[in-house]
């Protein structure tokens, strides 16, 4: 069973890394009569002056966005067209506006994989960061005072460079150095200073963040999103879901902090940086694992929901959501309900299948 | 119990003002002009460059839109003041261009000689067209337009100035204070006061619109979540009770497939092809999608007995979804309490199976279910509101929807506080009900 869904999962993924070479409208590679050759994939612009000695096209030569005809709409599974001058199957049919479901489906894969990869990375670097330290820090770590206005200054500019001035990097940058700042003084354990409640504040955010209708919010959130990107959704999602790494990775590291080992190393004189980064956080690794594959289908499925109900994606994004979400307007178009579904259910399930296996493994140990 | 309730809603306060107020400046970011729509609305003008100042002034004013967003502005300081309080449609393409001016003085001039143009001069259709440009961003075109002496200066400097990049000094952030009089305020005094104001294009107030959505929600919830616990408690205690049999195994994996299968897929492939006799003459189960037979004068019982077809697939889609969870859950919960002693002391004693199961075993297992409870109402609030767009059932999550689409704010902050005490309420109930099951549970330590 476990081999099956490794192998599904694994065909996910190269469909998602190689779609473009998967699902195309421009050949892969174009021998000429003159004997050149060019890899039209990779160049902007294909010669159309030179005759074609031979061509190699992709297994799908359709793009996710391309229109051939608006008379190739709502076409059912299997349909042959003429392209061009040659004559091409639809094998999954075509959408409202006769694009191949096919193409949109394997182009759909790599959208999904990417948003969720992205939100589940940023969820996990937050989280683990924000729940670590509180864990292992507590309420009782100490900071000079100038450090704490240093990192609240940091922290609010990089919010200003967001919200006022939109610069993205700039913002990224400042917020970076302050959580640089912040492990470094933190770690360090100063003895003097205003006292941290750090784990106090790091629940507390939970807490909100935990109240917040998620759904609500971004809906509302993704609405306003000047220019509704990939990225943009991936990067929301993240920010939203942090809590789930926080929790996990606070009890984890509050568990492992009282082991013998650890307080061996502590009375051995080894900084808490080490005791961190080489005892602490392997130890912890593999559970933060089974919450990671956990997270990317509950991102996916997030992700999915949102783009069916048409939020978030710019429209001419076609994704596995909103793809389905055109079954509702022609009922007749079952090819649209079904296969998007397909694809989401399958690597749900096998994500969750995943997710359930490692954890047995680790609690088999 | 009471006081760490009492403490839990304390808590509350400020994480749903929070809540709140990030929904509310996330509103008033949005691109559209409120002032704009309700004068393009109300009166015959098609061109926003018809309005004059004045009357979009007066507009603004009576929607309360004149002040400034929060109790205070954090702007780049070479932007002047006026851009938050000025009262013109141009207010983003002044930002535009304060941002872009060395100092606050050369915006304020800018800004100040383009009113003097527009309005001393009652604009030509040269600056109009100028003017268009600009409001596309588009600065580069328009030096072949014809205009007076005074308006070509300016279409000059201002072209200087937009076409520089962000001047130095807007990385430099300046807090500016409003104190009281400012939109959210407003907002706030009133909402205590239970006062959330109209909904945009029905002349209804908005609590009167949500209440009618949360009646829907409501029964689609109550009616998902009780079929789930109904069909989930005796699917789980059985399975537990014949574990490791061929129905245990099967009835697993078929449960878990369920669990992972998307509420919206589910749906969409009941509504595609269970609706319809388009697949074959038996598959006409469920009434179309969307048809609301209602006559004028009906009350809300009399409307959900006319259309209680329309319900049948979000409760079925729902409860699906949340059948496999819960019963997954108990299953688990019996298997613990299968394994303890004083199971075997009730068998030696010679109670039947069925007293053991139920008598004893599962109010013990139950204590999970009872926290489930709680926490499966803000889940299935998100999985309704999916429901609700698929099937066209007037409910809360519909009417967000709408609301954001149609930028009716007040609207959507009345949803976003009422999802938002759900869920907090949600948490709570769940943690006094686990109290109230299991008395060794202390919630003073937590």
């Amino acid at each position: 069973m476990i081999h099956l869904v490794k192998i599904l999962l694994g065909f996910y993924v190269l469909l998602g890394v190689l779609a473009p070479f998967i699902a195309n409208d421009r050949p892969l590679w174009v021998a000429y009569q003159d004997g050149s050759t060019s890899w039209p994939l990779f160049q902007k612009e294909v010669s159309s002056e030179k005759k074609l000695h031979r061509v190699v096209r992709a297994p799908i030569p359709f793009s996710a966005d391309q229109i051939t005809s608006l008379k190739n709409r709502y076409l059912p599974p299997f349909s042959r067209v003429q392209l061009d001058d040659r004559s091409v199957r639809h094998w999954l049919g075509t959408d409202r506006l006769g694009r191949d479901l096919a193409a949109i489906m394997v182009h759909g894969c790599r959208k999904s994989l990417y948003i969720a990869v992205l939100a589940m990375g940023l969820a996990l670097i937050i989280g683990t960061f924000l729940g670590g330290l509180a864990g292992y820090l507590g309420n009782s770590s100490r900071l000079p005072w100038y450090v704490i206005v240093v990192l609240l200054s940091l922290l609010t500019y990089s919010g200003y460079l967001v919200f006022a001035l939109q610069s993205y990097w700039l913002a990224l940058t400042a917020f970076s150095l302050a959580m640089a700042i912040a492990v470094t003084a933190g770690i360090r354990g100063n003895q003097t200073g205003w006292q941290i409640w750090l784990d106090a504040f790091v629940m507390r955010a939970i807490e909100v963040f935990n109240s917040v209708p998620l759904l609500l919010l971004l809906i509302a959130a993704s609405s306003i999103m000047i220019r509704p990107s990939l990225t943009g959704l991936g990067i929301l999602i993240g920010v939203m879901s942090w809590t789930r790494f926080a929790r996990f990775s606070r009890a984890e590291v509050i568990r492992i902090k009282e082991q013998e080992y650890v307080t061996a190393a502590q009375i051995s004189g080894e900084n808490s940086r080490a005791i961190l980064s080489s005892y602490i956080l392997p130890e912890a690794a593999p559970a933060l694992m089974v919450v990671f594959i956990f997270g990317i289908s509950s991102a996916i499925l997030l992700e999915s929901t949102l783009s069916f109900l048409g939020i978030g994606l710019p429209i001419d994004e076609m994704t596995w959501g909103s793809v389905l979400s055109q079954a509702r307007g022609n009922i007749r178009a079952w090819w649209l309900a079904l296969f998007p579904g397909l694809g989401i259910f399958f690597l749900i399930t096998c994500l969750n299948f995943l997710a359930d296996h490692v954890q047995d493994r680790l609690r088999r140990g | 119990m009471w006081t760490f309730a009492m403490r839990r809603l304390a808590w509350a306060v400020p994480t749903i003002a929070i809540i709140l107020m990030l929904t509310f400046l996330l509103t008033r970011m949005t691109p559209g002009d409120p002032v704009l729509y309700e004068l393009l609305r109300s009166e015959d003008i098609d061109q926003p460059l018809e309005i004059s100042s004045d009357r979009y002034a007066q507009m603004s004013r009576q929607l309360g839109l004149d002040k400034p967003y929060f109790y205070f502005s954090i702007l780049p300081s070479n932007v002047p003041s006026s851009v938050v309080t000025d009262q013109s449609v141009f207010r983003s393409m002044f930002q535009f261009w304060a941002e872009r001016c060395t100092n606050r003085t050369a915006a304020q001039t800018l800004i100040a000689d383009f009113h003097d143009v527009r309005n001393t001069q009652s604009s030509t259709d040269g600056m109009n067209m100028v003017i268009a440009h600009w409001q596309a961003q588009d600065y580069s075109s328009t030096q072949h337009i014809e205009l007076t002496d005074k308006e070509r200066n300016l279409t000059t400097r201002v072209r200087e100035v937009a076409l520089h990049n962000r001047a130095l000094l807007s990385y430099l952030p300046s807090v500016r204070w409003w104190g009281a009089e400012n939109q959210f305020h407003t907002w706030l005094a009133k909402a205590i006061r239970l006062d959330f104001g109209k909904s945009r294009d029905s002349n209804e107030s908005a609590a009167l619109r949500l209440w009618y959505a949360l009646r829907w929600t409501l029964v689609v919830n109550v009616l998902s979540i009780g079929i789930a616990y109904l069909l989930a408690i005796p699917l789980g205690m059985y399975r537990a009770h014949t574990r490791g049999s061929r129905f245990d195994r099967w009835s697993g994996l078929i449960l878990n497939l369920l669990y992972a299968l998307p509420v919206f897929w589910l749906g969409s492939m009941l509504v595609v092809f269970f609706s319809t006799s388009e697949y074959g003459s038996w598959t006409n189960i469920f009434p179309s999608v969307g048809i609301w037979v209602s006559y004028p004068g009906d009350s809300f019982m009399q409307m959900m007995a006319r259309n209680s077809g329309q319900l049948l697939i979000p409760v079925i889609t729902l409860s699906t979804s949340l059948m496999a969870y819960i019963s997954q859950q108990m299953r688990a919960s019996a298997m613990e309490e299968l394994h303890k002693t004083y199971v075997l002391h009730l068998r030696a004693k010679g109670l039947s199976e069925n007293q053991v199961l139920w008598k004893h075993v599962f109010r013990n297992a139950s204590f999970p279910l009872i926290t489930m409870l709680a926490g499966v109402l803000p889940a299935t609030l998100g999985g309704a509101l999916v429901m609700e767009v698929i099937c066209n059932i007037p409910g809360m999550g519909r009417l967000m929807f709408d609301s954001v689409l149609n930028q009716d704010w007040n609207l959507v902050m009345l949803v976003v506080l009422a999802g938002s005490l759900i869920t907090v309420l949600g948490i709570l109930l769940s943690d006094l009900a686990y109290a109230w099951v299991d008395p060794r549970i202390n919630l003073k330590e937590r």
